[in-house]
């Protein structure tokens, strides 16, 4: 079988011998040190897949991007860079580039997104050490019709319906549509696998993925500004406002409670509707009482609630969150995961 | 319960380490962990009285009923399925890197057979 021709774009020559010997045995590498060289080669041979870094002397990646657009749009594009930023990334994925690395780079990394480019079939992949927008933006550009199916660790699953680069619907237990695609792409571990697109799709949605994914980064910028409000308000020491912020931010959350473990004292008590006030059972509530086990995290699903306890051993302290249902409540686990190391930086 | 349906557990969650029963009373079955030596019942056992009752009390307050209890320490990870039927409940013990997924169907799987017994 024919080889893949791969260009490598990179004015650090060490780069770009070192990651052609990598890729060298299953693809045929070509080497540009700069743009026009870059260009030049596409001119004259067959490339399939561009690898290239962002800053280059002269002319940019971004111009070897817009220049594949006009005169290679069926070439991928990969970019690396060492000066990785959100800003960047959007940028990067504004102009077009199917994925992104941030240097020093992980050229095993680098082969599998290049092995998923070629890959006909479906397949699975493990989310704790990838983007799923990266790789929504992946399937987007193959212009693929595809069901990715994605579960997170709680074992909550949700559906993502994509025909040529359109997201036609999603789907969670608890939502479908737009709701659903941004509890699915909000959920930050778990797997998903790629399969024939599903015949009876009502095309609920129906917008340009490239448009969504674009919004997406956007609401994940603001959702990193309030968790830095929050975080100023840790370090400040401020419990309270600090402990609103993180139950506004969990949503649909109708107690907060926070206990020093063994004292038993409530530090903060949060309470929307007294149907959920359980202060009291909380306050007796002793994980430790029995054995050598040390319990991290409970996650009780009942008929009418969740609740989710999270035992911060370091500091004993315990924090209790109550959600009604229906609620995504793999989104409330991560989100009260993210928010662990401030409350052990604020409470020692 | 029976024997081939604990055998059934084992043979389709792959790494579960252990099975366990907890009826209404409290009382807790142990029904089968592997290497014993190294994963104490003896720890194990006042565990998960601790968490059911514990539970259970919340419960009461908010006067809703259990469905699953996923339960993490730095070791393991339990998954508590209640059986409504008779109130009692199956516990499914992996380690901590265990999918969890699995043994949610295979729990539920086995809740399936005993409730239409």
């Amino acid at each position: 079988m024919n080889k893949r021709n791969i260009l490598i774009v990179d004015d650090e020559k060490n780069i770009v011998m070192s990651l052609s010997d990598f890729l060298e045995a299953d693809y045929n590498c070509y080497k540009a040190y700069n743009v026009d060289e870059a260009i030049q080669i596409m001119t004259d041979s067959p490339v399939d897949v561009v690898i290239s870094d962002v800053r280059m002397p002269g002319k940019t990646g971004f111009d070897l991007i817009r220049w594949l657009k006009e005169n290679k749009p069926k070439v991928k594009t990969i970019m690396m860079t060492a000066y990785g930023s959100d800003s960047v990334k959007r940028a990067i994925r504004k102009e077009g580039a199917i994925f992104y690395f941030e240097k020093p780079i992980d050229y095993s990394e680098i082969k599998n997104i290049i092995e998923h480019i070629f890959s006909p079939r479906g397949f699975t992949a493990d989310l704790s050490g990838m983007d799923l927008i990266d790789m929504l933006q992946i399937l987007g550009f193959s212009g693929k019709d595809c069901t990715v199916t994605v579960r997170n660790r709680l074992g909550e699953s949700g559906k993502v319906f994509l025909k040529n680069s359109v997201l036609l619907n999603a789907e969670t237990d608890f939502n479908t549509g737009l709701d659903a695609f941004y509890d699915i792409i909000k959920w930050e571990s778990g797997s998903f696998s790629v399969s024939a697109l599903e015949g009876d799709v009502n095309p609920e949605i129906s917008f340009s993925l490239e448009h969504l994914l674009l919004e997406i980064s956007r609401i994940r910028d603001e959702s990193e500004r309030e968790y830095e409000t929050a975080k100023e308000k840790a370090v400040a020491g401020d419990y309270t406002d600090f402990f609103k912020e993180m139950k506004d931010n969990l949503e649909e959350c109708t107690a907060l409670y926070v206990k020093k473990g063994k004292i038993g004292s409530v530090i903060v008590s949060l309470v929307d509707d007294q149907k959920y006030a359980i202060e009291s059972a909380i306050k007796d509530y002793n994980l430790d009482k029995s054995s050598k086990i040390k319990l991290d995290e409970i996650l009780m699903t009942l008929e009418n609630s969740y609740i989710i306890i999270q035992q911060l051993n370091s500091i004993d302290v315990i924090i209790t969150a109550i959600f009604k249902k229906p609620c995504n409540i793999g989104l409330k686990y991560l989100t009260i995961s993210k928010y662990k190391p401030l409350v052990e930086g604020m409470i020692k | 319960m029976k024997e081939e349906l604990i055998n059934q557990i084992f043979s389709e969650t792959e790494g579960i380490i252990g099975v366990f029963e907890i009826l209404p009373s409290n009382t807790i079955n142990k029904f089968r962990i592997l290497d014993e030596k190294k994963h104490k019942p003896a720890e194990m056992l006042p565990f998960l009285q601790n968490l059911v009752s514990e539970t259970k009390k919340i419960c009461s307050v908010l006067k809703d009923k259990p469905t699953d209890i996923i339960a993490n320490s730095s070791d393991y990870t339990f998954l508590i399925t209640t059986i409504k039927t008779d109130g009692s409940s199956l516990v499914l013990m992996l380690p901590k890197e265990g999918n969890i997924d699995v043994a949610k169907v295979i729990a539920k799987k086995v809740v399936d057979q005993c409730k239409s017994k």
